[in-house]
């Protein structure tokens, strides 16, 4: 049986707040300033939101009931996503089911992390127990030494050149200067890519992202609460997540987005050429490509090919990809990174007169990808959305 | 004083501390699904069962894909970058991590894993050459005082 639709549900407010390469603030600092600019933007009481969704590393040992008291909020529902890169949508998805089961009216859902000079050494050290037994002792290098072996593994299957994944940065690099929230704005030539420090080969510099302190949130109710706010929101037109998919694969070369990737189309009433503008998860691009792929922009094996002949820029006239220039530009603010793809393309859907505009963009894809709890990231989910009246 | 690899493990690998350095691989199975373990659980990830047993397991496999890491955040490892790492499918089931001490690593290869102790007296796997126990490149730093150990008694 289809999962319900997601009718008469509006997203409103997405709000990127305070990327900044380290700070000395808390989480909490950085989730309540996002709160606050959230319920300026909506024109909202703070006593309106009874729905919290947060996702958060460094909130920890804080959870998200220790954030109403902070914050003072007395929500009737709460929901914590320890999920990395695929909370956002899944934070969308359960608040949208609240919303539309009564369970709350107004709810919002942010996502925020601070980060500290010697922030990222625990949380890698820390991040899971398989993880912590079998992949930190092994070099402590992080997720990159994991994505690297996968990265190897596509370029040996695929034929997938350094230049392929350079073209996903550079393109990315080159949205990040249309972004004012970017973190990194000098623009990127392939010849800067090809000649970065090698990190864990395959893997230079400009593959991997930058951590660094942010906020990305939204605010989820009914749309006939929006339009009585007048506040112009977003649709759900389907929503899919599937997690510790293929097991059985002895390294990454798919995710679960393949295994709901025709339905979600089907639900949405839309093909992948429908799809005016993508927001995939940047955590390194042959993910990106393994995205490309299994959400059918492309045949399985054919996204070099494809990012050849593609263009991915804002205004290429292509397949506009992570116009804010996604993580890989404007950085990755740890739990935040997993919010970011889908408050842009909320942005794009929803707010007038973007440096950065897909012009005249009408729906938008965004999927996510989380939680490297061994060998490769667990968590997927994937998002179809439109404007307001498309 | 230079640094030593980090030491933390969850509880379950001081089981892997005995055989370490004895050219043999030893991890958890499944008396019930015959399912072999890796990572390190108390659950069979295949039938739930908790009828585990510690033993040696076939060490042979193939190397799915490796990489040489330029950064790390740990000291001993940042004293001999690049320091080489790889995945390892074992013929036995689980794909496993591990130190890479093959000169020429190419996927599709066949290796070994086995396990050593640490100059920190931790368990280690390492992806060594089919049918030889000898740790050579990079890797011999992480190790060298454990095999000498092993070799004076």
């Amino acid at each position: 049986m289809p999962a319900s639709a997601y009718t008469n549900i509006a997203i409103v407010a997405a709000t990127s707040f305070g990327y900044t390469r380290y700070s000395e603030h808390g989480a909490q600092w950085f989730l309540g300033s996002l709160l606050r600019e959230m319920l300026k933007q909506a024109g909202l009481n703070k006593t309106a939101v009874d729905g919290l969704a947060v996702a958060s590393f460094t909130l920890a040992p804080d959870t998200v009931v220790a954030l109403t008291e902070y914050l003072s909020l007395s929500p009737r529902w709460i929901e914590h996503l320890p999920y990395g890169g695929a909370s956002g949508v899944m934070a969308l998805q359960r608040a949208a089911r609240a919303v539309q089961n009564g369970d709350a009216g107004v709810v919002a859902c942010i996502a925020g992390d601070t980060h500290r000079r010697e922030g990222f050494k625990d949380l890698i050290a820390n991040f899971s127990r398989f993880s912590a037994d079998s992949v930190y002792p092994y070099g402590a290098g992080g997720p990159n030494s994991v994505f690297a072996m996968i990265t190897r593994a596509y370029m040996e299957r695929t034929g997938a050149t350094r230049e392929d994944f350079g073209r996903i940065c550079t393109a990315q690099r080159f949205n990040a200067t249309h972004f004012p929230g970017a973190l990194l704005k000098e623009p990127l030539s392939m010849e800067d890519y090809l000649s970065a420090r090698p990190v864990a080969d395959p893997l230079h510099l400009f593959d991997c992202v930058m951590p660094c302190a942010g906020a990305e949130g939204f605010l989820v109710m009914s749309a006939e609460r929006a339009r009585s706010l007048n506040l112009p929101h977003a649709r759900i037109l389907a929503v899919g997540e599937r997690h510790n998919a293929f097991r059985d694969d002895d390294v990454a070369t798919r995710g679960g987005w393949e295994m709901y990737r025709d339905a979600l189309y089907a639900a949405a009433g839309l093909g992948p050429t429908d799809i005016d503008l993508l927001e995939s998860y940047d955590d390194y691009p042959v993910i990106v490509m393994l995205q490309l792929e299994d959400l059918g922009f492309c045949v399985r094996g054919e996204a070099p090919e494809f990012v050849r002949r593609t263009a991915l820029t804002f205004n290429g006239g292509g397949l506009p990809h992570n116009t804010c220039g996604g993580q890989l530009s404007a950085g990755q603010a740890g739990a935040a990174g997993g919010f970011l793809g889908l408050v842009e393309a909320l942005r794009q859907l929803t707010v007038p007169g973007l440096q950065n505009a897909v012009p005249d963009a009408r729906t938008a894809l965004v999927s996510g990808y989380g939680m490297v709890n061994y060998d490769r990231c667990l968590c997927t989910s994937a998002a179809i959305l439109a404007r307001e009246n498309a | 004083m230079h640094a030593l690899p980090p030491k933390r493990r969850s509880e379950l690998w001081s089981r892997l501390i005995p055989s370490a350095g004895q050219g043999q691989l030893v991890l958890p199975r499944c008396r019930d699904c015959e399912t072999v373990q890796y990572p390190l659980r108390e659950i069979c990830g295949n039938c739930l069962g908790d009828n585990l047993e510690w033993g040696p397991v076939p060490a042979g496999g193939k190397l799915v894909s490796w990489t040489r890491l330029h950064a790390s955040v740990e000291p001993f490892f940042r004293e001999h970058l690049p320091w080489p790492v790889g995945s390892v499918k074992l013929d036995c089931g689980p794909v496993v991590i591990a130190h890479l001490a093959v000169e020429t690593p190419v996927p599709g290869m066949p290796v070994s894993v086995l396990p050593f102790l640490d100059g920190n007296g931790a368990p280690v796997l390492v992806i060594v050459p089919e049918g030889d126990g000898d740790i050579s490149g990079p890797v011999s730093a992480l190790v060298s005082d454990t095999v000498r150990r092993g070799q004076g008694e």
